[in-house]
């Protein structure tokens, strides 16, 4: 179990699964696997209320930083976004300092990745930074 | 008329969300053979899945038609969606589509990403805006006696994201 204490969601064709992030940098921060396809009609009620279960869990623990792995999240609907954006929204709203940044690790081969997430980050450029590719 | 194109799909369903994912599979397919080109035969699926999701949300009765044509050297591809709707979700959309069109492509899909997430309705048209950005799509409507026809002209050279 990993210290939020955040059991992995499957939902329809996608899988959410939270680890400790024991890497580099963010040795005090948290890894969000985001994986399949969400595709489903309403993410806002299946995969939204998890996000911001997160989100509480982020701010209690007082860690500054999530990493989100959508390296295999193949495919992901408006619906889907409108759900990211509802949680990136979520933490932009908190007040100064006690935040979070979301470190987004994506798929150059995948082609919604490479479209989607610049916009993402134009729209929330304190929040979202990319890793590494 | 659209007939002169000798690479197209007719397709006729019925309004269930479950059909979305198979048809989506089906086009990526079609166009990877069609276009050479996995990547952007990947984002005309996205794009005939945003329409076909709204025909699915919108359409008050049976019968959800999707046409997709190839022009000729495989510049243009011509995806169009026809539902019908109540007059109701006809006006929504007017409105929605007056707003989208008011502004560039990449401020109206921001736009859009913002205020859909505190829509509670889901009639926002961020998969509208999507495609017009992200495929860099021209998007044309036509509303005829209760049937919804929106078409999404897909250039298959101009590709990427815009770095403005």
């Amino acid at each position: 179990m990993n210290k939020l204490n955040i059991e992995p969601l499957q939902v329809e064709k996608a899988s959410l699964v939270i680890r400790d992030n024991k890497e580099g940098e963010n040795e005090d921060g948290i890894l969000l696997i985001i994986s399949g396809e969400i595709d489903m009609r309403d993410p806002s009620v299946a995969i939204l209320p998890y996000l911001l279960n997160i989100h509480d869990a982020l701010i209690a623990h007082e860690i500054k930083t999530i990493s989100v792995d959508f390296s295999n999240l193949n495919y992901v609907n408006s619906s889907g976004i409108k759900t990211m954006i509802s949680w990136l929204m979520k933490s932009k709203d908190v007040q100064s300092g006690k935040g979070y940044k979301v470190k987004i690790i994506r798929n150059g081969d995948i082609a919604w990745q490479e479209s989607t997430f610049p916009v993402i980050q134009k729209l929330f450029p304190d929040v979202v930074t990319f890793a590494e590719e | 008329m659209q007939k002169e194109s000798k690479i197209y799909v007719e397709l006729k369903f019925g309004p269930k969300w479950t059909y979305i994912s198979t048809v989506r599979t089906f086009v990526e397919d079609f166009m990877t053979i069609t276009l050479e080109d996995k990547k952007k035969a990947t984002s005309i699926a996205m794009a005939v899945n945003e329409l076909i999701e709204n025909a699915v949300k919108f359409s008050d009765l049976e019968g959800s038609e999707l046409n997709i044509y190839v022009t000729k050297e495989r510049k243009i591809i011509k995806v169009i969606v026809t539902n019908h709707a109540s007059q109701q979700d006809i006006d929504d959309l007017q409105k929605c589509l007056r707003e989208l069109f008011g502004s560039p492509p990449l401020d109206a899909y921001m736009k859009r990403m913002k205020d859909s997430a505190v829509s509670p309705d889901g009639k926002s048209t961020l998969g509208l805006a999507r495609i017009r950005y992200e495929c860099k799509a021209e998007i044309h409507t036509n509303i005829e006696n209760g049937m919804v026809s929106i078409t999404a002209e897909i250039p298959t050279e101009k590709w990427g994201v815009d770095h403005e």
